[in-house]
């Protein structure tokens, strides 16, 4: 799937904004929260799926 | 202490505002570069711009130019998803400005503010901080 630059550019934000909220809810949780281990996963993913976007090659139709 | 927050992507606002509010700071938000301009022309009293590098209708460093023509002294957090591209592009940093990587969190985001705005580091950043990790690298290889 080809994906133009302007699409990748909201993507990476959207994903950031997971990443971000996912920080924040793990700083407010208090010490040996349940769902702490389940957040740290929404956070590690999101990052993973960055990283995957950070090199997915330019759309050849935009070039 | 007053940082104007500029980023086209509320939800990135909000996680901006909630971080730099948790530590204390008064946060204003702009929803563009034109937006952010139109903030500082107003004389409204900012201490610190954050402004994503990647924005619609007036890109953050046209921006940032602009205003710190007005302001030079004016401390510039520039945010962006493509770093590296960027300092291909522009690998020297004036004085009171910084580079910090989305996504961040908590810790890179207050550490990059305090370094600009005391020129002082805090504690280590945590591993999982990858924006810290490039920002410092970045300010460290400065010469």
């Amino acid at each position: 799937m080809a994906v133009d630059s302007s699409e990748l550019h909201r993507l990476k934000n959207q994903l950031s904004i997971v990443y971000g909220f996912a920080d924040l809810l793990l700083i407010e949780m208090a010490p040996g929260d349940p769902h702490a281990p389940q957040m740290a996963e929404i956070q590690q993913h999101a990052m993973a799926a960055l990283e995957l976007l950070r090199d997915a090659p330019p759309n050849p139709e935009e070039q | 202490m007053t940082v104007l927050v500029v980023d086209d992507e509320e939800g990135v606002r909000m996680v901006a505002r909630r971080i730099l509010e948790s530590a204390g700071y008064t946060v204003i938000e702009a929803v563009n570069g034109a937006d952010g301009l139109k903030t500082i022309e107003a004389n409204t009293p900012v201490d610190l711009l954050m402004a994503d590098l990647d924005m619609p209708v007036m890109r953050g460093e046209d921006m940032a130019v602009r205003i710190r023509a007005l302001r030079p002294h004016l401390k510039c957090l520039y945010v962006t998803a493509h770093i590296d591209a960027l300092m291909d592009e522009r690998p020297l940093l004036w004085d009171g400005e910084a580079f910090l990587e989305k996504p961040f969190g908590s810790a890179s985001l207050l550490e990059a503010v305090r370094l600009l705005t005391t020129g002082r580091i805090g504690a280590p950043p945590p591993a999982q901080s990858s924006g810290l990790r490039l920002f410092w690298s970045r300010i460290s290889g400065r010469g």
